[in-house]
């Protein structure tokens, strides 16, 4: 793949939690309208990773950042770079369902109007769309006045992911977005992933091999190799490599399920 | 060893023990529940009983609502009191709420961890300034100064209610700080996420979510103003007229209540305890507007 | 005896007894109307359990044991003579009545019905605001107690702290 077809590029990233480094010169390229799945056991830096990539870990206290990450060409740990308008281009979809605590409709309503969109016609139809692609439209059209806090899990999570849609985003982060739903609702949002891909970049944290292999087109591993060090990536490809002919040997033990 | 249902003597043993404890620490825990609720009780019938002579020889009309407080020539209206205290509180609240709030988002979402804590030390310290020693504080420095800038007595309801802000502020501050605290730390990076800026996600989401706690809190606080007495009535100049001008001295319920209490006897003395009835009234009605809050919140 | 006392101040030496009750039951409201400036009278007044407030309100409002007098409804109620004397110095527009022996530089005590308050004028009965401090002993005062009065009426006590706020025993000349 030649470096235009990539929305991203993470060159040499390091990143610290105070004085633990939790993840070592990670350089990685997150080809644009593809999906690409962070692997690797529990604890190696996958959620840390992907929180770097929209500079979520700017709210915790005490992170340090080396290293760079390119979106469109620019360094987005440049300094003055706008994290706001960042974090509006690469949204995020969490573990845990997480829907705020109003109606369905001001849980999408709430990015466009942080973007300045007050028109009620406006917003109608932005809710509207982006509940129809995050194919939770028929289930609730109903009742948009409902606390989305009172969605299913499944329902919860599809919510969350129209609000990220809602604000037009370039690339949507997921973090484990199905370990928290039973296997019909992961079901839907693998489809839904699949849809979207058309349109967006996507990039997913799981722990379900087979939820790699079914959605991704490109799968990194990453992986402690001793206690306290940190997190180092082992093999990047194409899903289908990794997942048939894995060049390391650590790759192919922890797909094989055999540590980790 | 047998297998069947058959337990060793000594597990019947110690489970009977055990079992004794049980009975003996509930049975206790029953003796303090019941006396304080009798104790509750005991009040709250004293004051009934004290108060029903002025409720029978002047009427509830006359005795409620009425704001002609002239003891001496018999007449116990407290309708100027009662306002006092609605007054002084909301008065208090409009100021103390924001400032709690305020001051809970700084200590919770804004300050750096250390100053966060020392601002919420601090300002648990001034809980535990005892009132006569703010009263007096007020009164040597909050009077004079209201007195130079306006021109008035400086004793009044402005006084007054600063000096409840103060007062009220601590309980507003903790208790608003816990319940945002309570709040998911994922629904703040949810709204992170979306490109909120902290002062929005602040705004929008945190407040947002913990609006029942902020609401008790500040109904906790109107609470501990409505009973505060001491540190009132050194500045509020404790005039029986009804006023609702900031710089006119005034009375609420318990000022009037200790400044009359020890020369009052007879129905004036009833009189007074119809005050603390009221004042026992309107408790009553925030504890039960806490419960429809808490309520509210439950099935939301 | 108690001095009826403003702020140094207010332009005023004397009032009448109608001024004063017409000041104390609320009813002027306005110094103007006593040669004063133009300003609202603040009304300072003690508590109910007060004996300075309850011989002002007989001697001086013409008070009764059957009959009030109520004092205006705005007055500030104090609890103390030294909270009086703060109030009234500091404010320019208060009026008050205080302990005698309080009266310092801060405040001003007028005349009543053109009579000084002063220890000669209260001694001789000219001014009214004033009573007697009894001392009550049951039956005729033998050991410690008569030791007490006899220590009272010394010259001794009656010049060094009688003198500072009240009336001299020997200076009492009303029949
Ligand atoms: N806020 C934090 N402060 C300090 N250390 C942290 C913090 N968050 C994570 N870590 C540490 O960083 C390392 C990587 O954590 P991270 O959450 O990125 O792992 P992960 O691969 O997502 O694990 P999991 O699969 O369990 O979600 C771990 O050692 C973790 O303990
Ligand atoms: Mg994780």
């Amino acid at each position: 793949m030649s470096a235009n077809d990539n929305k991203m590029d993470i060159n040499n990233l390091s990143m610290f939690y105070g004085d633990f480094k939790a993840i070592e010169d990670i350089s990685l390229d997150i080809p644009a309208q593809r999906i690409t799945a962070l692997i690797g056991p529990s604890g190696c830096g996958k959620s840390t990773l992907v929180r770097c990539l929209n500079r979520m870990n700017d709210l915790i206290n005490g992170v340090r950042v080396e290293g760079e990450v390119i979106l469109d060409g620019e360094n987005m740990y440049a300094p003055g770079y706008d994290t706001i308008a960042l974090r509006r281009r690469v949204g995020m979809v969490f573990q845990r369902p997480n829907p705020f605590p109003k109606s369905i409709y001001e849980n999408v309503a709430y990015g466009p109007k942080l973007g300045g969109i007050k028109k009620k016609g406006e917003l109608d139809a932005i809710v509207e769309d982006s509940l129809k692609k995050a194919a939770l439209w028929s289930e609730v059209k109903q009742n948009l006045q409902e606390s989305g806090q009172r969605l299913s899990g499944g329902q919860q999570q599809r919510l969350c992911i129209a609000r990220v849609i809602a604000v037009e985003p370039e690339v949507i982060l997921f973090d484990e977005p199905c370990s928290a739903i039973d296997p019909v609702a992961t079901q839907l949002i693998e489809d839904l992933m699949a849809e979207l891909k058309r349109n967006y970049t996507m990039v997913i944290v799981t722990h379900n091999m087979q939820q790699a292999a079914r959605v991704s087109d490109y799968t990194a591993f990453l992986l402690v190799q001793e206690q306290g060090e940190p997190g180092r990536l082992i093999e990047y490809g194409e899903t289908n490599t990794i997942f048939t002919n894995p060049e390391d040997e650590r790759t192919e033990r922890y797909i094989t399920g055999r540590f980790g | 060893m047998s297998e069947g249902p058959g337990i060793s003597p000594a597990a019947t043993m110690r489970a009977m023990v055990t079992g004794d404890r049980d009975r003996w620490v509930k049975l206790l825990m029953f003796c303090c529940a019941s006396v304080s609720f009798l104790g509750v009780l005991l009040i709250f019938l004293f004051i009934f009983r004290e108060s029903l002579p002025a409720i029978t020889k002047v009427g509830i009309p006359k005795l409620f609502l009425s704001t002609d407080w002239r003891p001496a020539s018999g007449h116990y209206g407290m309708l100027a009191f009662t306002f006092g205290t609605l007054f002084t509180t909301v008065a208090a609240m409009i100021i103390a709420a924001p400032l709690g709030i305020g001051a809970a988002v700084f200590i919770d979402q804004v300050a750096p961890e250390k100053v966060g804590r020392g601002v919420r030390r601090v300002i648990e310290l001034l809980a535990g300034i005892p009132s006569v020693v703010i009263g007096w504080f007020a009164l040597t420095l909050l009077v004079p100064f209201i007195r130079s800038v306006t021109g008035s007595s400086g004793f009044g309801m402005l006084a007054a209610s600063l000096v409840l802000v103060v007062m009220s502020l601590p309980t507003i501050t903790t208790l608003s700080a816990e319940s945002l605290r309570a709040v998911p730390v994922e629904l703040k990076e949810a709204s992170a996420a979306m490109g909120a800026t902290r002062w929005q996600s602040i705004y929008k989401i945190l407040m947002p979510s913990a609006r029942e706690g902020l609401i008790i809190a500040v109904v906790l606080g109107m609470g501990r103003a409505i009973g505060e007495t001491m540190a009132v009535q050194m500045v509020i100049g404790n005039a029986s007229q009804a006023t609702a001008s900031l710089l006119q001295p005034g009375s609420t319920l318990t000022t009037r209540i200790v400044q009359d209490m020890g020369e009052a006897s007879g129905v004036f003395r009833s009189a007074l305890f119809a005050q603390a009835l009221m004042l026992l009234l309107l408790s009553v009605f925030l504890i039960i507007s806490i419960r429809l809050i808490s309520r509210e919140r439950k099935h939301a | 005896m108690i001095a009826i006392v403003v702020n140094p101040s207010m332009p005023i030496t004397n009032l009448s007894d109608a001024q004063i009750k017409a000041i104390f039951t609320g009813k002027a409201k306005n110094w103007k109307a006593f040669g004063g400036p133009d300003k609202q009278i603040v009304v300072v007044i003690r508590d109910q359990a007060s004996g300075t407030r309850e011989i002002f309100d007989k001697k001086a409002l013409g008070a009764t044991d059957t009959k009030v007098v109520e004092s205006a409804g705005s007055a500030i109620q104090c609890s103390s003579n030294g909270v009086m004397r703060e109030i009234v110095g500091s404010t320019s527009n208060a009026i008050g009545y205080i302990s005698f022996g309080y009266v310092n530089k801060n405040i001003k005590a007028i005349s009543f019905n053109d009579v000084a308050p002063t220890v000669k004028n209260a001694a001789t009965g000219l001014y009214p605001i004033a009573r007697y401090l009894h001392l009550f002993t049951k039956g005729e005062a033998k050991g410690a107690v008569k030791g007490y009065i006899d220590f009272m009426l010394s010259d001794k006590f009656q010049n060094d702290i009688v003198a500072r706020e009240y009336v001299k025993i020997k200076d009492v000349n009303i029949k």
